[in-house]
């Protein structure tokens, strides 16, 4: 570990004993008036003068060569503006979904009525939808040659790109190895060894990928998009186009969601920008974009599947000595089935540990980043081994965790947690309905989280102004994804000038506003909000150096004194103060440069900084129907300094609800007949709802990381990583028998538990 | 029931003014109607008038539009918004005659001289004002897209609630059961939405 540094980028660090006015404070997230009165435009609602709606004519089946397109019915309806070609006659069809052709119409009934009028001839070929088909001697292939990987921001940053050749249907990923884990498990007292699945998933983001392209002239455009990423969408467009970048504004101002699956212009499975920028050329006239639920469901991207053959080596008295981890996955055509990094660094007090994973195609639509990619079920799999054998060496499994795990803030929080969750009391209560038999078991469990990224360096640059009649403004081309991002820069900026959050004005979602990162891999805080402070710090300056000059004292007797300035000993209003600056007021942008420090704790053997979180689930199952309720989250988390407590705690109540829909509810299902999605709706395909909300306990540990000039880290996905594990160890402790298999339903409970009367 | 006035299609516009906002307007009766339609519509687009959020206004639409359509593209509201398409997620959610009813599931012309109001209410009546209130004050809106369909089934829910102070939260939780949301604000919805119920936060 490094010594922390004094000052980063140039500036004091906002240390321990930084004593904060503005930032870490509870603050209402600025949009939300505008959000709860209806207010807020999101990209499906833009409607620029002359707009047109476009919709796109998909495959029908999951494998097949296209013999012919035919537009003309469609360009012959009343109404039909434009009709391209998305595939060509000898294209290879995957996936059930994929693009054909897109139209676009006067209206979004013509438009859809021109989709479905285009005649589409297609050769159709065998297919596999099912991780067994695939990888069964034989199988029909989904890729004729190596794939090449389709990275987005929402990508773990730490993942190495996959150099292995593909067989069959099986490309390996880069294997994580430390020590000898064969020899290990040879000479182990206790060898536990199971496998464990977990199912593909969908993001759902309530606001379906949209688009609207407006041309101006042969060589600028208009892009409103509803993206995780404004300038990924600028620079796609500029590169599918051949436009230079400046001459593609992108807009975004409010967000419906992304989750991962909202990078670049065009989905993971779709080219929905160039569909929409070619209708749009094409017709002369704006179109629109927005796909449908089954089209989400299809072709946006999902968290891939996994099947993972966990071995845990022990010896007698309960050390760890070996984790394998064998992981096979399907992202369908596309890559990225790892398992994240549960396994391979957090119980690193074992001192052999190894995980491979591969992917394995199948045709359908592409996985894509989703919140933690790989981690929730690579955290599944590990953590209900790890309870597995701490039942079989009769230890108490949080006793196991802490024994394993050096990490200082993760084994605080156990602590912590432990307290709060009343964790020996569930546990006891547990064991007792489980030994009397009872009916309503209940159970209590508890999984570890582990993500690191401090934001990236010279990406975003945030722009801070300070006028003559004393307002300040601050913008940035962010896009606020839900997470608040637009309010965290009004709280920096606030907290520099010494002003009230209501007193800065915040400009965001637009590429003209200013570089900034895309809302992937936790980073969007640790990015900007550093920036934000640099540009604010300059500016503070450039105000000192005017009042100093006008009043004739040095600069630095210039202060901040409250709200208001001393010079000297004189007194001034922040609006007084202003009234000094010339009629331009200030001006000045910032960027942040490399993280400072890898504190508070790095990988093993790597250089990233990594943070923490834990969480305990309770549960109730009931045994005659299967039913499990998740009672209680309690949630213990790091993130640096929490820029803000309202929004980062309703961000990881918001993991917690999307991980118990991983834990009990969600699931897609592909049709082995058709190779199409079965629930490509929002009633067959189950999220969780306020049926399944338990009580949610949110904890922050702060952490004084100078990692960055504000020390602020992301938390978006540590917050659903070990969610769902957690629910299966609390089931798992309910039962005394594992349910190996996400979701966890009735049936699957049901299941389990005769398997457990039929055992010897 | 409020001081809206009995509206029927023929009645509608004399009643309500062009630059007349009516504050809500309240279920009459026990539902729905039938549409006053005298002839059969279509194939062409027909015209359809409403009372939006208060306001008279009139669109043509051909006759397959449903009523979050014709909200959105022709009337521009921005409230609504379709994310399943299919009456299962609660998104698109307006009040029609004071009844919630999901927009995406309505056609426009089955919606003709009727009232309807969204989230986005220009004079909010006490118990929307409160709801927006309190659901900023609990951060119930993260990206704020299921936001306005929540707020139109809490605000339903509120006002057809026999003892509003005495809900529970099984009983909203229960009752706000078919609006999702994909951010995770449920906890942060209940707690608005009780916040309004138990006077701890109005209007004013």
């Amino acid at each position: 570990m490094k010594k922390p540094p004094a000052t980063i980028d140039g500036l004091p660090a906002w240390g321990p004993s930084f004593r904060p006015t503005v930032v870490g404070r509870p603050t209402d997230r600025i949009d939300g008036p505008a959000k709860v009165a209806g207010r807020a435009v999101y990209t499906t609602h833009v409607r620029p003068p002359g707009l047109l709606y476009g919709a796109i004519v998909r495959a029908k089946v999951a494998a097949g060569i296209v013999e012919g397109i035919d537009l003309s019915p469609a360009t012959k309806m009343a109404g039909v503006r434009a009709a391209i070609p998305l595939a060509e006659p000898g294209s290879r069809i995957r996936f059930a979904g994929q693009d054909l052709a897109a139209v676009a119409a006067t209206t979004p009934e013509i438009a859809r009525a021109a989709a479905a009028a285009v005649e589409v001839r297609i050769a159709p070929a065998p297919f596999v939808v099912d991780l067994d088909a695939a990888l069964a001697d034989g199988a029909p292939r989904v890729h004729e040659a190596n794939v090449a990987e389709r990275r987005t921001e929402g990508d773990d940053p730490t993942e190495a790109a996959a150099k292995g050749t593909v067989v069959g249907n099986v490309r390996p990923l880069p294997a994580f190895v430390t020590g000898d884990v064969e020899r290990a498990l040879d000479r182990a007292d206790v060898v536990f060894d199971a496998t464990y699945e977990t199912p593909v998933v969908t993001h759902c983001a309530l606001e379906p990928h949209a688009l609207t392209v407006a041309w101006d002239g042969d060589d600028a455009m208009t892009v409103w998009a509803s993206t995780q990423s404004i300038f990924s969408v600028r620079d796609e467009m500029a590169e599918v186009f051949g436009l230079a970048p400046a001459k593609v504004t992108v807009i975004c101002e409010h967000l419906g969601g992304g989750f991962g699956a909202k990078f670049g212009a065009s989905a993971p499975g779709s080219r929905m920008g160039y569909a929409a920028g070619a209708l749009a050329r094409e017709a002369k006239a704006p179109v629109r974009l927005v796909l449908d639920r089954r089209e989400e469901q299809e072709v946006t991207g999902h968290r891939p599947s996994s099947r993972q053959r966990v071995r845990l080596g022990a010896t007698r008295d309960g050390s760890l000595v070996a984790i394998d981890v064998l992981a096979h996955g399907s992202a369908g055509i596309g890559t990225g089935a790892g398992v994240g990094r549960n396994a391979a660094h957090i119980y690193t007090r074992c001192p052999n540990r190894r995980v491979r994973a591969h992917d394995v195609f199948t045709h359908a639509g592409p996985g894509t980043a989703m919140r933690a990619p790989g981690h929730p079920q690579g955290a599944f799999a590990l953590e209900l081994a790890l309870d597995e054998l701490a039942a079989h060496l009769g230890k108490d499994p949080l006793d196991l965790r802490i024994a394993h795990d050096p990490h200082p803030v993760r084994r605080k929080e156990y602590e912590i947690g432990r307290e709060r969750f009343s964790w020996d009391a569930r546990r006891a209560a547990a064991k007792a309905a489980r030994e009397e038999g009872a009916r309503i078991r209940t159970g209590a469990g508890v999984a570890a989280s582990i993500w690191g990224d401090f934001g990236r360096a010279r990406v975003a640059r945030v722009t801070v102004t300070v006028a003559r009649d004393g307002s300040v403004a601050v913008r940035n081309g962010v896009q606020d994804i839900g997470g608040g991002i637009a309010t965290v820069l009004a709280q920096v900026v606030a907290e520099v000038l010494h002003r009230d959050v209501a007193d800065v004005t915040v400009a965001y979602g637009r590429s003209t506003l200013g570089r900034s990162v895309g809302s992937g891999g936790s980073q969007t805080t640790s990015s900007v909000a550093p920036a934000a402070r640099v540009a604010a710090e300059k500016a503070k300056q450039a105000l000192f150096e005017a009042v100093a000059e006008a009043v004739g004292v040095p600069a630095a007797a210039v202060a901040f004194d409250g709200p208001s300035i001393r010079a000297g000993n004189r007194v001034l209003s922040f609006a007084e103060a202003c009234a000094f600056l010339d009629d331009d007021g200030i001006e000045v942008t910032g960027s942040r440069g490399p993280t400072a420090s890898d504190l508070p704790f790095p990988f093993p053997g790597g250089g990233r900084a990594q943070i923490g979180g834990v969480q305990f689930a309770a549960v109730e199952v009931d045994t005659w129907t299967g039913e499990v309720r998740c009672t209680r989250i309690t949630a213990v988390h790091d993130c640096g300094r929490v820029m803000n407590p309202k929004t980062t705690e309703s961000q990881v109540a918001g993991g917690i609800m999307m991980g118990l829909g991983y834990a009990l509810t969600e699931i897609r299902h592909m049709d082995p007949t058709t190779g199409r999605v079965l629930n490509a709706d929002l009633e067959r395909y189950k999220l969780p709802g306020f049926g399944e909300l338990p009580e949610i306990d949110v904890h922050f540990v702060p952490v004084d990381t100078p990692a960055n000039a504000t020390g602020s880290v992301g938390i978006g996905e540590p917050a659903t990583i070990p969610t769902a594990a957690a629910v299966a160890c609390a089931v798992f402790d309910a039962l005394g028998v594992a349910v190996r298999r996400l979701p966890i339903t009735p049936d699957a409970v049901l299941a389990a538990l005769s398997r457990e009367e039929e055992a010897p | 029931m409020s001081d809206a006035p009995r509206l029927s299609r023929r009645g509608l516009f004399r009643t309500v003014g062009g630059t007349a906002v009516l504050s809500g307007c309240t279920r009459e009766g026990g539902g729905l109607r039938r549409p006053a339609h005298p002839e059969v519509a279509g194939p062409d687009p027909t015209e359809v008038q409403l009372v939006l959020d208060g306001r008279r206004v009139r669109a043509r639409v051909p006759i397959v539009r449903t009523l979050a359509t014709c909200l959105t593209e022709d009337l521009g509201a921005t409230a609504p918004k379709v994310a399943c398409d299919r009456g299962a997620c609660g998104a698109c959610m307006v009040r029609v005659d004071g009844r919630a009813l999901p927009s995406c599931s309505l056609l426009a012309v089955d919606v003709d001289g009727r009232c309807v109001d969204t989230a986005a209410h220009p004079e909010p009546p006490p118990l929307l004002a409160a709801l927006r209130k309190a659901f900023v004050e609990h951060d119930a809106a993260q990206c704020g897209y299921c936001t306005s369909g929540m707020i139109v089934a809490a605000w339903d829910l509120l006002e057809h609630a026999n003892a509003r102070a005495d809900l529970t939260e099984d009983e909203v939780r229960r009752k706000m059961a078919g609006n999702l949301c994909r951010c995770g604000t449920h906890r942060a919805v209940v707690r608005a939405v009780l916040a309004v119920a138990r006077g701890e936060v109005t209007a004013s």
